[in-house]
């Protein structure tokens, strides 16, 4: 029992780091925004593809094919912002809709360049790690030092550095902001930008323990907004509290009843969120 | 002779197709509620249709109607406890509904074959037979369903496609009548999912896919949302284009999806004209908290 | 149903029953705002009484509530002596009450003759097959060469009146105008004045929420006054407007406005 416990502390909160990364991105999306942006998805699964390119293909050593696969994903969300949902972002279903299109495009291109059969990306980091009698591949707990760091660094992004500030300026009053010579068209492709590489990152680091295929990132994404539901659209404390908690409940369903069940719980949490209290933990409000 | 049959099988299903884009048309090209996960309609309808066809009824045709009902308290459950929900929300939720049975369906196998599915044995006589089977349902769909946008139902559906809150004010019970659009909408694509399932002769979690709800809203968007008639319209243009790409159905999707997205960015009417609306709805929320 | 009756003093020392629609002790928040605070009154049937306040006084989020599209933390709404507090906005509509909203709310991909409908089939006084709009109806509107424009295309007037003709082809008793004046020229304000007051003569209760004081002064014989999400004054256009708290309050926020 206890090293069933103990797994589940374990794993949950790598998971819960995880799916920190993959979140965090997308509620600063929309709390800066109001984009539901249905194409992070494709995202989280053009990063790993990228890295498999990269590495795999073009033999680049981990470190460049690791920065490119990143540089790559920020590019392509910035272009995809720019010509697709900053000319129709009043209408949120509109948004949603075209991202929901192009999801699916970048799906069907990534299917017909690299096949329908899984692929995978070999291990940066080798070996395993125990922690409280678990033992993890260190690949995987790398991604606990990625949320940490990436935490410090948003945090301190938003509260001390001036673009930063912007950026919760625009969260707070978009109009506002551009009144006071802020152009928030630059701050959604910040944003953008941001959000692919904590997605990009996260995605990467766990790539290896995975099977890559080209309709990978729905599921992920899905979880991602039960989490960003569940946790307030828009509020970064709330994402990350959500997370955990989603780290935490997925492992101790997989563990404890079948990993099968695991997408399965996310999306019944998304679904349970969305009836009971659409606002969320700390949210803004439906 | 070959050729015919090819001919005649996309054909049919382009039909139940039509129905499927029809059942999507009717819930967001008229009630204003857009969904991204019909397919978990069709799929209900075709493994309900199938496991009673194996086990317990011999009539694929009442199977087909069961598949149909099964997909309406799907409907019911969804409707009866998303009504207040906003679009983004609904289609959120329509869309994780339609993964989780997806999943469902590859984990119970025992009752659903799991990543196999269930195989069907034959219940047309041809596929002539199949094919007017398939053309009989498409126009008794067609007939039925612009009756209702046509009705007073229809116009109560576009009022509050048009503004939920002030069709309130003029004392229309819009939940009821969201509650109908859902019920009117599940069971037509409930048939069409069970149809296709006996027309292919498997039925496989991939029913549940999202192409599946994908193409629900890529039919009508092509063929003009709102109209019924487009929905069919955009059926068949969906499989002519499958046809142009034959060779390759990944080129097929890929095309697809990019007609979509342009559409979607430079079309001035079609989807942008509803979902503008979900737009104004959103909006409109917070408008009546003004003081 | 218990009836709350008012009884209230005129200037002739009549008293009217005030039990049409009578409003009780009602309280609402929005997340510690108090938007409306014990606010309590009645309205006399075939009466048209105004409402003013400065901006944020709550008179919208009465009307909401009173419609049904608020519920009241606090507090009892009456309609012809049954109780309507909480009840969802559409059978409030079928009960009688008919409503504009401050900002235009039309079907904004409908004719301006499929706006008018929709409320008619809505009411069941018209059938879908039969798509034409009373000549008569569109001209008091004045929008009969408008007919077939889409709602989306009209101007902020032509809106408001829209709007008006849409809640009376519900055939109310009690119509509650949310700033019906708002975005007309004097010609428009003209024809909306004179049909409210037609609507009037024929016994129409009428409730206006309005700033063009001009106007509403001259059609209202009562007006209350709001302040703060409570009344802070209930009598004729004349004894408010010389009523100091009343003048307080406006200058307080600097708008009194005049058509």
């Amino acid at each position: 029992m206890d090293e069933v416990i103990s797994a589940i502390l374990v794993y949950g909160t790598l998971w819960g780091a995880t799916y920190s990364l993959l979140a965090l991105g997308l509620t600063l999306i929309y709390g800066v925004g109001k984009i539901v942006n249905l194409a992070h998805g494709a995202f989280i699964m053009l990063s790993a593809y990228f890295f498999y390119y990269f590495l795999v293909l073009g033999g680049v050593n981990y470190v460049a094919s690791f920065l490119l696969a990143i540089l790559c994903v920020i590019a392509l969300a910035v272009l995809m912002y720019v010509l697709a949902i900053h000319p129709i972002r009043q209408s949120e279903m509109s948004v949603l809709t075209i991202t929901f299109g192009l999801g699916l495009v970048f799906q069907y291109v990534i299917l017909l360049t690299f096949g329908p059969l899984s692929k995978s990306v070999p291990y940066i980091f080798s070996g395993t790690m125990t922690f409280l009698g678990t033992t993890v591949e260190t690949q995987f707990a790398s991604v606990i030092i990625a949320f940490v760091i990436s935490c410090a660094l948003l945090s301190l992004f938003l509260s001390r550095f001036k673009v930063g500030k912007a950026v919760r300026a625009v969260a707070q009053d978009g109009e506002a902001a551009e009144a006071f010579g802020i152009s928030t068209f630059r701050i959604y492709i910040l944003t953008m930008g941001i959000a692919a590489a904590l997605a990009g990152v996260a995605s990467v680091l766990v790539a290896p323990t995975y099977a890559l295929f080209p309709g990978m990132g729905w599921e992920p994404m899905v979880t991602v907004f039960a989490i960003l539901i569940f946790g307030g659209l828009g509020s970064i404390k709330g994402t990350i509290l959500a997370s955990f908690i989603l780290g935490y409940t997925r492992n101790a369903v997989s563990l404890v009843f079948s990993p099968a069940y695991g997408p399965v719980v996310a999306l019944v949490v998304l679904i349970a969120v969305i009836l009971v209290r659409p606002s969320g933990i700390f949210g803004r409000g439906v | 002779m070959l050729g015919d049959r090819y001919l005649l099988v996309i054909l049919t299903i382009a039909n139940l197709y039509a129905v499927l884009a029809m059942s999507w048309d009717i819930l967001a090209g008229y009630a204003g509620q857009v969904s991204f996960g019909h397919a978990a309609f069709f799929g209900l309808g075709a493994y309900t249709s199938a496991f009673l066809y194996l086990h317990y009824i011999a009539n694929p045709w009442l199977t087909m109607l069961l598949g149909g009902a099964a997909a309406v308290l799907l409907s019911l459950v969804i409707g009866g406890t998303c009504m207040r929900l906003r679009g983004v929300y609904l289609a959120l939720l329509t869309m994780a509904v339609a993964l989780v049975l997806g999943d469902m369906a590859v984990i119970l196998s025992p009752i659903t074959g799991g990543e196999n599915g269930l195989p069907l044995t034959t219940v047309f006589a041809s596929t002539m037979n199949a094919y007017y089977s398939s053309l009989v349902f498409m126009l008794v769909s067609l007939v039925t369903l612009i009756g209702i946008s046509k009705s007073r139902m229809g116009l109560m559906f576009k009022a509050i496609r048009e503004d939920e809150d002030a069709a309130k004010s003029l004392g229309i019970d819009t939940f009821r009548y969201k509650l109908a659009a859902f019920v009117v909408s599940a069971f037509f694509a409930g048939v069409a999912g069970a149809f296709y399932g006996h027309f292919i002769q498997i039925v496989v979690p991939s029913y549940f896919s999202l192409n599946v709800s994908f193409y629900a809203i890529l039919m009508p968007v092509m063929g003009g949302i709102g109209t019924i008639m487009g929905a069919v319209l955009g059926a068949y243009i969906l499989q002519l284009l499958e046809e142009s790409v034959r060779g390759s159905a990944q080129y097929a999707l890929l095309l697809e999806a990019l007609i979509f997205v342009l559409i979607l960015r430079f079309a001035p009417s079609g989807l942008l004209h509803i979902v503008r609306h979900g737009f104004v709805r959103f909006h409109s929320r917070n408008r009546v908290r003004e003081v | 149903m218990v009836s709350f009756a008012f009884t209230a003093e005129t200037g002739s020392g009549r008293s009217r029953v005030l039990d049409f629609l009578s409003v009780n002790n009602l309280g609402k928040n929005f997340g510690g705002i108090a938007a409306l605070v014990q606010v309590e009154f009645g309205l006399e049937k075939g009466s048209i009484v105004g409402l003013i306040g400065p901006n944020g006084a709550g008179k919208s989020t009465l009307f909401n509530v009173i419609t049904g599209f608020y519920k009241p933390d606090s507090g009892k709404v009456f309609f012809k002596g049954q109780d309507i507090t909480g009840i969802s906005p559409h059978k409030i509509a079928r009960a009688g009450i008919a409503r504009t909203f401050q900002l235009n709310r039309p079907f904004p991909n409908m004719t301006v003759s499929e706006n008018l409908n929709t409320a008619r089939v809505a009411k069941g006084t018209a059938r879908t097959s039969r798509v034409s709009t009373e000549p008569l109806d569109l001209q008091s509107l004045g929008l009969a060469d408008r007919q077939n424009t889409l709602a989306k295309f009209l101007s902020q007037g032509d809106l408001k009146r829209l709007e008006i003709g849409r809640a009376l082809a519900t055939k109310p008793e009690l119509l509650l105008l949310d700033e019906p004046f708002g975005g007309s020229n004097p010609g428009e304000l003209g024809a909306i004045v004179s049909l409210i007051e037609k609507l009037h003569r024929a016994g129409l209760t009428i409730f206006i929420i309005e700033h063009i004081l001009t106007e509403l002064m001259r059609l209202a014989e009562r007006v209350i006054v709001m302040n703060n999400g409570t009344v802070i004054a209930d009598g004729t256009p004349r004894t408010v407007v010389n009523d100091p708290e009343v003048i307080t309050a406006y200058l307080g926020e600097g708008r009194f406005e005049n058509a």
